[in-house]
């Protein structure tokens, strides 16, 4: 994947600014296949200036009030898909209960990026590199998806098919985000990057230290996210953390496959890198703790 | 084509616009509003970061009729703001400029960063600051105009 | 003389309107009726073209024509014909353009380039300089013979080499086999990287009917500009008109010659209507020219007693597919290879190579990042194997000014620097000895240095020209034709004509408009190389000088007293035996008018010039005399070094130059930190990468990282010494590029002399690193590794 262009200009498209949700689901069933949805738009615009996408409708779905939402709800915490990665940052709700969420959003593009970029957006993008993805994971979060015709929930870790690609069909929006624990959990999030904006790796970990559970997920180390939790870490609760990030590098190393993408990194320094970046975020998660 | 409205620098103007025209084509080509500058066209540089309602966005990436009905404010338009000529005098004074490429955008940036946080210093401006690039290199001295300015956004000032 | 200006800290005086962002570049300027061009580019890194179907192109709404190579019948290039205006019969690289389609919008044709239909016949494409050099290569021109050569270049036909340059002082590789001598042998490369100048290259031209051609055109070196274009196009000089207004950067981009010819025929095509090409920043990276590849195997061997005794180097420069600029860059780099040393024996070849890649052209220091990456690193593997402090080895093999002579046969002038002192300076600034720990076990802490000097890489001829115009009010206008990029050298020209005449630097404005015209501005043969401070206010000087004297002559007569005896300073012109009889200069601006009306002298204009005293071309063997001044300077780094990740943060810099006489010291501290981070760049993330066929991937700024804000991580320590060059304007050399080229090996260097691992590619990113640190010491991994996962925390079971 690259993103060179020679092109300065978008393609031809109707913009359509949808004011409430059941609009924008009977357009996007309207033009079905040839619409796109358009959340914070950076990656659908780069996309289109490349022309690797030419959508004939384009539909604005940031001026629907319920899709910017931040709520605590019966389900935990419900994120609407067009909050914007300043304000997952100004949000004290996500500062207390969603850490991982919390500190990913902080590299959600630079700073003024993160004026338009929104969670939907980063989630949608499909690249391997999104920090969203593993963070919501390491929370167990899932994904509220509607059509005009019907609603169902997508875990957070089904999502990314391959790059560029998501499990979502055309004529679907990511309509909430649901983070389904309601506080009580630590977490941290940690990237690095190898002379490119493109991450080697990234980890997120979240610890729900009443129920003792440990998640943790990391991005672009493969197309697909990976995730583990306190079993398939081999964590042992009574051990030291020394002896548990032992255990847990053992974990991870015996399953991720790293690969060779874009030439940012090798498979081999992505998966040490994953691994240093697990180590360091497991550490600073349990000093916090 | 489709009319949109825009408030650029206090001025109402009505332009002619397609779907597919991004704000940075519409300020510069049509409003000739040319201190917004590019050099990526995709998000990457910020040359051609202006406020929009107040926030600063990229306006490459930014479609016109996103913006309609929007207030638009730009380097041009500073000078006006008591504030900010001070900051822009900063600038000046503390040479952080070469070129001039990238400044407009770093002036309208750190506008908004110091109106928002006029204590901020350190690692977090520099965070603030990094979704421009400089070539010329001037991140020393437009960090230290920013820093200088920061005493006439303080509510006593 | 008490300076008012010189040496203070003056901001560029086209500063308020960048800050408002209402300066006028190129990039700015339209008319009503403006057309747009866009070229269609290969796709293939070598084959010949079969056909070219632009039907489709032409169906396109609001498309006016579309051009192909075979319309467009020119050579272009500066040292080197070797460029055509648009691919003709075959393409070169992928990114070659074929096809310029003009449209009367932007989007337009943006949609009819991707239209244009090119049918191709594959050639074995020539990737690498070793394939370039096999006697079997394909070539990637055929009719190199035919093409135009500037003196003193050696392309050899039949061949991929586009020049080759030797330089013999001494005998290196006779000293080198000799006993007791301690050989330290390497090959270091640097990657094409990209100037990336925010301002992409872009050009409006208008072809008149009367046929003079008007460009507005991003560039640095407007004369150059106008004279190789009309020369190309058999036209008289004067038929080309270049606007150059403020460039948004250029660091050699925008030096010689652009795409301004394609845009003129595009303009006289159309019925001579203005065309406009905005280069987008993929297409600056993937179809315009960028810094050439370099690869260089160096032997060098020292006494016992750390003299640096021979060196012997042979440099490959990866041209791409135009070496028209680069051609020079291979000899600068060949000529200046033994650095700020004194090494009697001395062999370079250096050569430019060919290939089916992106183009080269000149660069922000120009064959010195190239040269002394591989001297630098050089100099501290040998102070190893010595058992010497890096500062040592080089205190004692340093140039003696007035006494050593370099390896061109030059010698070395005794008033061009003290790099003795610009050493000491960063010597004690640094303390390479006090290395302290970082908390996180994990990081290492290191420090290294770099000296460097550079003179401008010019023509023997390269000459300069001023006027200083006088206003009614004794309000004075300069022109020179020194190009603005952001250097602030038209500042440093105000300054030095204030002082000059002592007026306030209100009053001094130097070339209207912020811009350069070459119908009304003098000549300057270009602005490169950190020639024009020290070329253009040489010229100013006489240009004052001359102003100067018709006042003198004036007064001479107002005052009734002899023209020696009238001086003009401090704003006055007064007699110097009678100090009494004084006026200010401004009544003498338009001659001096009596009460009653009688007017001596006329309006008050100087003119002065200036060309290099006694420069030639150097002979075959790399001898003669070809510089103007050397600038020295040094560079100093405190790093932290992540093992287990191989990130590299710097903590400080050092930035050390002999600058002659500081004029501006708010610029040339810019320049200083602003060169840094450059540096920084280069030695730490930039490279252009290429794909299987030799195409640039990374043509963007996501994928080619360029230092941002969160990369000005060192606390920055900038330095002048001033040891005043005769020659120079008030004493004055340029500095604008030698300030980067220290960067990468002194990084290199403070890596070495805390790991002890040899790393001789650029860039140094946290990859590279940690394979290199991986291969050459695991044991500082696996040791560091345990450290982060090692440390004891309480047991978890407690949560």
């Amino acid at each position: 994947m690259s993103y060179n262009t020679p092109n300065i200009t978008l393609p031809k498209f109707t913009y359509y600014k949808a004011d409430n949700l059941a609009d924008a689901l009977s357009l996007l069933k309207q033009y079905n296949g040839k619409a796109r949805v358009l959340a914070g738009g950076i990656e659908l615009f780069k996309q289109m200036r490349q022309r690797l996408i030419v959508p004939e409708h384009i539909i604005d779905i940031k001026g629907i009030e319920e899709l910017r939402k931040i709520d605590v709800t019966d389900r935990g915490i419900e994120i609407g898909p067009a909050v914007t990665a300043v304000e997952l940052q100004k949000s004290e709700i996500i500062r207390e209960k969603c850490p991982p969420l919390f500190k990913a959003a902080s590299f959600m593009g630079d700073r003024i990026l993160q004026n338009s970029v929104t969670i939907g957006g980063n989630l949608t993008s499909g690249l391997p590199c999104t920090e969203g993805v593993p963070a919501l994971m390491s929370m167990d979060s899932v994904l509220e998806v509607r059509s005009a015709e019907r609603s169902r929930i997508l875990p957070v870790s089904d999502l990314i098919l391959n790059i560029r690609k998501t499990t979502l069909n055309s004529d679907e929006i990511i309509t909430k985000i649901i983070v389904p624990y309601n506080g009580g959990l630590s977490g941290g999030y940690l990237k690095l990057l190898n002379a490119s904006e493109m991450a080697v790796a990234n980890v997120a970990v979240a610890l729900f230290s009443a129920k003792r559970k440990l998640r943790l997920a990391m991005g672009a180390v493969n197309v697909k996210p990976y995730y583990f939790d306190e079993s398939t870490l081999g964590w042992k609760w009574n051990e030291s953390i020394e002896e548990n990030i032992r255990l847990a590098l053992n974990a991870i190393g015996s399953t991720i496959k790293p690969m060779a993408y874009n030439r940012v990194a090798s498979a081999e320094y992505r998966g040490e890198i994953a691994k240093v970046l697990a180590a360091r975020a497991l550490k600073e998660l349990f000093r916090g703790a | 084509m489709r009319t949109i409205t825009l408030t650029v620098n206090g001025l109402s103007k009505e332009v002619s616009v397609n779907d597919n025209e991004v704000l940075l084509n519409v300020l510069r080509d049509k409003l000739g509003v040319t201190s917004v500058k590019a050099a990526c066209w995709k998000g990457e540089c910020g040359l051609c970061t202006v406020l929009l309602n107040g926030l600063p966005v990229k306006s490459c990436m930014t479609l016109a009729v996103e913006a309609d009905g929007k207030e638009v404010i730009t380097a041009e338009g500073l000078y006006s703001d008591d504030r900010a000529k001070k900051l822009q005098e900063s600038f000046v004074k503390h040479g952080a400029l070469q070129c001039g490429f990238c400044t407009p955008a770093f002036i309208v940036t750190s506008h908004h960063v110091l109106s928002k946080e006029p204590d901020i210093d350190g690692e977090d401006l520099k965070k603030e600051l990094s979704g421009i690039i400089c070539r010329c290199g001037t991140y020393y001295q437009i960090y230290d105009a920013v820093r200088d300015a920061r005493k006439y956004y303080k509510k006593e000032h | 003389m008490s300076n008012k200006f010189v040496g203070k800290e003056v901001p560029q005086t086209d500063s308020w309107l960048k800050v408002t962002g209402t300066l006028k570049y190129a990039f700015d300027i339209n008319f009503p009726g403006t057309l747009y061009a866009k070229l269609a580019t290969s796709k293939l890194p070598h084959a010949k073209i079969k056909n070219i179907d632009v039907s489709e192109a032409l169906k396109v709404k609001g498309v006016v024509t579309v051009v192909t190579g075979r319309d467009l019948p020119y050579r272009l290039g500066l040292y080197l014909s070797d460029r055509d205006v648009l691919a003709v019969d075959k393409v070169r690289w992928i990114g070659h353009p074929v096809a310029a389609v003009v449209a009367d919008s932007l989007a337009a044709a943006e949609e009819a380039a991707e239209r244009v239909s090119i049918e191709y016949e594959p050639l074995e494409p020539v990737l690498t300089v070793e394939r370039a050099l096999e006697k079997d290569s394909p070539l990637v021109h055929e009719k190199l013979g035919e093409y135009r050569v500037f003196p003193g270049f050696k392309p050899v036909p039949g061949t991929n080499i586009a020049n080759v340059f030797e330089l013999k002082h001494g005998e290196a590789e006779k000293v080198l086999e000799e006993q007791d001598i301690i050989i330290v042998e390497e090959t270091y490369s640097l990657p094409q990287i990209s100037h990336g100048a925010m301002e992409t290259q872009n050009v409006l031209a208008w072809w008149r009917f009367d046929d003079y051609i008007e460009l507005w055109t991003s560039i640095q070196s407007p004369f150059a500009t106008r004279f190789l274009m009309a020369d190309a196009m058999g036209l008289p000089v004067n038929r080309v008109i270049v606007h150059a207004p403020p460039s948004g950067g250029a660091f050699g981009l925008k030096a010689g010659l652009g795409w301004e010819p394609l845009v003129a025929l595009l303009s006289r095509k159309v019925g001579h209507r203005p065309v406009k090409l905005i280069l987008s920043r993929a297409e600056q990276m993937t179809i315009a020219p960028v810094r050439d590849g370099f690869i260089a195997k160096v032997r060098a061997g020292f006494k016992r007693d750390g003299r640096f005794i021979a060196y012997q180097a042979d440099f490959y420069l990866d041209a791409g597919a135009y070496a028209d600029y680069t051609v020079n860059v291979a000899k600068t780099a060949g000529y200046s290879a033994d650095g700020a040393y004194d090494i009697p024996n001395v062999h370079i070849r250096s050569m430019a190579v060919y290939t089916n890649k992106i183009p080269t052209t000149a660069m922000r220091g120009f064959g010195h990042p190239e040269n002394h990456w591989p001297l630098e690193q050089t100099i501290d593997r040998a102070a190893r194997k010595l058992g010497m402090n890096p500062v040592e080895i080089r205190r004692i093999n340093l140039v003696k000014p007035g006494e050593s002579v370099r390896a061109t046969g030059d010698r070395v002038r005794a008033d061009e620097g003290d790099p003795q002192k610009v050493l000491s300076m960063l010597a004690d600034a640094i303390a390479l000895n006090h290395v302290e720990k970082p908390e996180e076990p994990w990081k290492v802490r290191a420090k290294g240095i770099s000296l460097l000097v550079k003179a401008p890489s010019q023509p023997p001829n390269a000459g300069a020209s001023a006027i200083v115009k006088f206003n009614e009010d004794g309000t004075v206008d300069v022109l020179t034709g020194n190009g603005s990029m952001g250097q602030g050298t038209p500042t440093s020209l105000a300054i030095i004509a204030a002082e000059e005449f002592g007026i306030p630097l209100e009053r001094v404005k130097v070339n209207q408009l912020e811009m350069v015209n070459t119908d009304s501005n003098p000549y300057t043969w270009q602005t490169v190389g950190s020639r024009g401070l020290f070329s253009d206010g040489s010229a100013l000087l006489k240009a004052i000088d001359d102003a100067k004297e018709q006042i003198r002559e004036t007064a001479s007569r107002v005052f009734k007293v002899p023209v020696e005896d009238v001086e003009v300073s401090g704003g006055y012109v007064s007699s110097r035996t009678h100090p009494w009889i004084k006026k200010e200069i401004r009544e003498f601006a338009m001659g001096y008018t009596y009460p009653d009306g009688t007017t001596v002298g006329s309006a008050v204009i100087g003119r002065g010039s200036y060309a290099p005293v006694l420069n030639t071309f150097l002979d075959s063997d790399g001898q003669g005399s070809n510089t103007v001044f050397h600038t020295y300077g040094g560079t100093g780094v405190e790093l932290e070094i992540d093992l287990l990740t191989g990130q590299v943060k710097v903590l400080k810099a050092i930035q050390v130059y002999d600058v002659g006489k500081a004029i501006d010291k708010l610029l040339i501290k810019g320049q200083m930190d602003g060169g840094f981070i450059m540096g920084l760049g280069a030695a730490l993330y930039e490279e252009l990468k290429f794909d299987k066929d030799g195409g640039v991937v990374n043509a963007n700024f996501f994928d080619y990282y360029m230092p941002h804000f969160e990369d000005m991580t060192a606390e920055m320590e900038s330095y002048t010494v001033e040891t005043p060059q005769k020659d120079g304007p008030l004493g004055a050399r340029g500095v604008g590029e030698q300030v980067m080229v220290g960067v990468a090996p002194a990084i290199a260097n403070a890596i070495y002399n805390a790991l002890g691992v040899s790393i001789n590619e650029l860039p140094i990113t946290p990859e590279k690193l940690w394979k290199t640190i991986k291969d050459q010491k695991p044991e500082l991994m696996e040791r560091a590794a345990k450290s982060l996962y090692g440390e004891k925390i309480q047991g978890v079971s407690q949560i």
